[in-house]
């Protein structure tokens, strides 16, 4: 039942409540990222002392008897809005070399910010705002750690915190009226995570026509559409001239699907034999980076066979020879979206172009000063330690 | 009846249960009759009077009936839907006693069907006064009913006519109902199964048969199988009462698209008479191949498609289209079986396709193959349609 009043409205003023920082300072279960450090002589080094400005409100599950709702151990609208902040400027950005432990440590951290929204009943404009953070992270996230082992990050996981953010984040939209600066993006975003989904292309429908008719809406209805209807060249074409980077993220794991279906099509409409199709060609069509990725892409639907004619600069599709693969790999990277990444720095991209103190600057001005700050050091050093591993 | 006094009421419910007449007891538990709009029955206080007249746990039923008169009359939905529910679940009670009977089936017809109805205005209601979620109340409404179909359909022990497995379709016709609207098309399967797998599953009524191939033919729809699809909505159309246009207009907005996607136009005068003039533009688009017209005509009965939830389905008309299109363009080339790509790329840059190109023109053609709709194969270093000699552009209803 959504309520207006809040049932509770916590007091708590840091990121972590007094008493739980205590508890886990005293039972040693601090993540290393909370403790406080100094430069020793051999560099930084770590205590098992809790920082009160690095120590975050930890997830845990409600339980029976447990007291959720302790005003105390609660942090009001602001303080959870600080919270991310700290957690998007200071501690995603971190080069750590396995990401995935950060991940972990703020997936679990936002969690906990969602749980004190839930308790406290947030909802509004707060919630929006937060809700839109937390997408952001868990599209961004899925994106850098799409080649990570599933045992340091669960895609399948992510997704499904996403997923409910974002209807949540929908729902919110909807009831809460009034004009919402991001809705159009994030309506965007929620067609192209669940492309070709049946739901998300009746919600889109349902939406006013005014917010409809949005150009980026338009286009990532187009895309659903071309979908369905199996046009998948008008479908790549229009999706690699996105330049929303949160779309590009939220469409980047559908993208291997889609080539293989288009390699299914093509496969059928091209199927006769002494007639060849030129790689080049196909890797244009297809919109991928590389020769050799088309020639892997072809191999893993049984139409090219490497041991045959490795160096083939063409290929001869058969309806017959055409095989789905049996397991689709993780999604690959994306030229444009690595691209449209570089230009922002990470925080800025997760905290959104109106994170700066409430609408003072304008939009562009905003993304651009950030990028040129501190954004982009950042994000070439983050790329140069992707390529030396 | 408008005036009944509490008393006589309350004897005409207890005569009817002892006489085992269920159509009675259920016209004096139906929102649908005269009776609940009597003041003295508006009561909310009635317990200690239908205690002294009624068995349990007819009493607790009767005077939750009673409340829900009372609330209704104050335009108060929600608190209609619970009392409601109190005379479903003390229904249940009776019906669970109830051992190798169905006689009581009239009457679990007549509060279900009132528990969905209440559940729908006290849905509006309350997303109006902000208090609540679009659905909450028919998700709890569909709770209840599945209690009631759980009992019928675990009946196994009664002779099949005194079975209460009769009642199981038209707890399923009210589940589809709510399971349609608030969106969750999946829950529907597990209910045709059971039904499928009704010996009986051919002999209920016909009007509930008709319901049901209704909604069963609209998921097939969904769920793309157009000939099953077809095949229940048609069922539905020809079978449901000529007295009905209102509900065969209603299977056709279904119907149509389903028989367009395999190949049939719907004549104009069926259109005219059932009021329907809204899919004639898009059957001339599609059976002319005129794509811009079929995109005018979308745009221009958008809100009609979109509320009866066909936009999507009536998009997917674009393949037949291209389709008619192209054989157009086949037979500009005298029959010839070599096409020019380039050919169909201006057909389609004719009808202002945005950004059209070979490229396009080649994945939609390529399409049109992989679907049999048409015969032959592109050749790309001649960038030619090579079709087959014999029936190039096969019948679309011989084709799915």
């Amino acid at each position: 039942m959504e309520s207006t009043e809040a049932v509770v409205t916590g007091t708590c003023q840091f990121m972590c409540p007094v008493h739980e920082r205590m508890m886990r300072e005293r039972e040693g279960l601090l993540h290393p990222l909370e403790m406080q450090s100094c430069i020793g002589e051999s560099g930084p080094q770590k205590f098992r002392k809790a920082d009160p400005g690095t120590t975050v409100k930890e997830f845990s599950r409600p339980a029976a008897g447990r007291h959720d709702s302790e005003p105390a151990d609660l942090r009001p609208a602001p303080v959870l809005k600080e919270t991310t902040t700290y957690l998007f400027e200071k501690i995603v950005p971190l080069d750590h070399p396995a990401w995935s432990s950060v991940y972990e440590f703020v997936f679990d951290r936002l969690r906990s910010v969602r749980q004190d929204m839930v308790i406290q009943g947030i909802s509004g404009p707060d919630a929006i705002q937060l809700l839109e953070q937390i997408v952001r992270f868990h599209l961004y996230a899925a994106y850098r750690l799409r080649d990570a082992d599933i045992s340091s990050f669960d895609p399948v996981i992510n997704k499904q915190h996403l997923l409910e953010c974002l209807k949540r984040l929908l729902y919110l939209y909807q009831v809460c009226g009034g004009d919402h600066r991001h809705r159009e993006e994030f309506e965007s975003i929620y067609l192209l995570d669940n492309l070709g989904d049946r739901h998300a292309i009746t919600h889109c429908l349902d939406l006013s026509p005014s917010l409809r008719r949005r150009p980026l809406l338009r286009r990532c209805f187009e895309i659903n559409t071309s979908f369905v209807l199996r046009n998948y060249q008008r479908c790549l074409r229009l999706i690699m001239g996105l330049d929303s980077p949160l779309c590009l993220l939220a469409v980047n794991p559908h993208l291997h699907n889609l080539r293989v279906n288009y390699l299914q099509i093509l496969s059928s409409g091209y199927s006769v034999k002494n007639c060849r199709y030129p790689m080049r060609q196909l890797q244009n069509v297809l919109h991928l980076e590389g020769s050799d990725a088309v020639v892997s892409l072809c191999s893993q639907c049984c139409l090219l066979d490497l041991f045959d004619r490795p160096d083939s600069d063409s290929v001869c599709f058969s309806k017959t020879a055409f095989r789905r693969p049996e397991k689709l790999g993780p999604p690959s990277g994306l030229a444009t979206l690595d691209r449209l990444l570089a230009r922002c720095s990470v925080s800025s991209l997760l905290r959104g172009p109106a994170a700066k103190l409430a609408g003072v600057t304008t939009q562009g001005k905003d993304g651009v000063g950030r990028g040129r700050g501190r954004g982009r050091g950042r994000g070439r050093a983050r790329r140069k330690n992707e390529e030396e591993t | 009846m408008a005036n009944v006094s509490l008393n006589s009421y309350l004897h005409s419910v207890d005569e009817a249960l002892q006489n085992y007449d269920s159509d009675e007891a259920a016209r004096l538990l139906s929102f649908r009759d005269p009776h609940v709009a009597s003041p003295n029955l508006q009561n909310t206080r009635a317990d200690n009077q239908c205690r002294r007249v009624l068995e349990s746990p007819y009493d607790e039923m009767v005077a939750a009936h009673l409340r829900c008169c009372a609330a209704v009359a104050n335009h108060d939905f929600s608190e209609a839907y619970g009392s409601q529910a109190v005379v479903v679940q003390s229904f249940l009670k009776a019906l669970q006693a109830q051992k190798e009977e169905n006689w009581a089936l009239p009457m679990m017809f007549a509060v279900s069907l009132d528990l969905r109805l209440f559940a729908v205005s006290a849905d509006i209601q309350l997303v109006e006064r902000n208090k609540g979620k679009a659905g909450e109340m028919l998700e709890k409404a569909a709770e209840q009913l599945m209690s009631l179909f759980r009992v019928c359909a675990s009946d196994n022990r009664a002779a099949i006519e005194d079975s209460k497995k009769w009642g199981m379709l038209n707890l399923v016709n009210q589940l589809f109902k709510i399971y349609f609207k608030i969106n969750k098309l999946h829950l529907c399967k597990p209910l045709i199964r059971a039904i499928e797998s009704l010996p009986i599953k051919d002999k209920f009524s016909l009007s509930q048969l008709v319901t049901y191939r209704f909604y069963v033919g609209r998921k097939a729809m969904f769920d793309s199988d157009y000939k099953s699809a077809e095949e229940y909505l048609t069922f539905a159309f020809q079978k449901c009462h000529r007295e009905s246009p209102k509900n065969k207009r209603l299977i056709l907005i279904y119907l149509i698209p389903v028989k367009m996607l395999l190949g049939h136009m719907p004549r104009l005068s069926l259109l005219r008479k059932y009021d329907l003039l809204q899919f004639s533009e898009v059957t001339q688009a599609v059976s002319s191949g005129n794509l811009l017209q079929l995109n005018a005509a979308m745009q221009k009965h958008e809100a009609f498609f979109i509320r009866c939830g066909i936009y999507l389905i009536l998009e997917k008309l674009k393949i037949i289209t291209y389709r008619n299109l192209f054989k157009k363009v086949y037979l500009i080339n005298e029959k010839n079986h070599l096409i020019d790509i380039s050919s169909f790329t201006v057909a389609l840059r004719m009808m202002e396709v945005e950004d059209i190109d070979d490229d396009e023109t080649q994945c939609i053609l390529a399409n049109l193959i992989f679907e049999n709709k048409i015969k032959g194969y592109i050749s790309h270093q001649h960038r030619k349609l090579v079709v087959s000699k014999q029936n190039p552009f096969p019948l679309l209803s011989t084709v799915l």
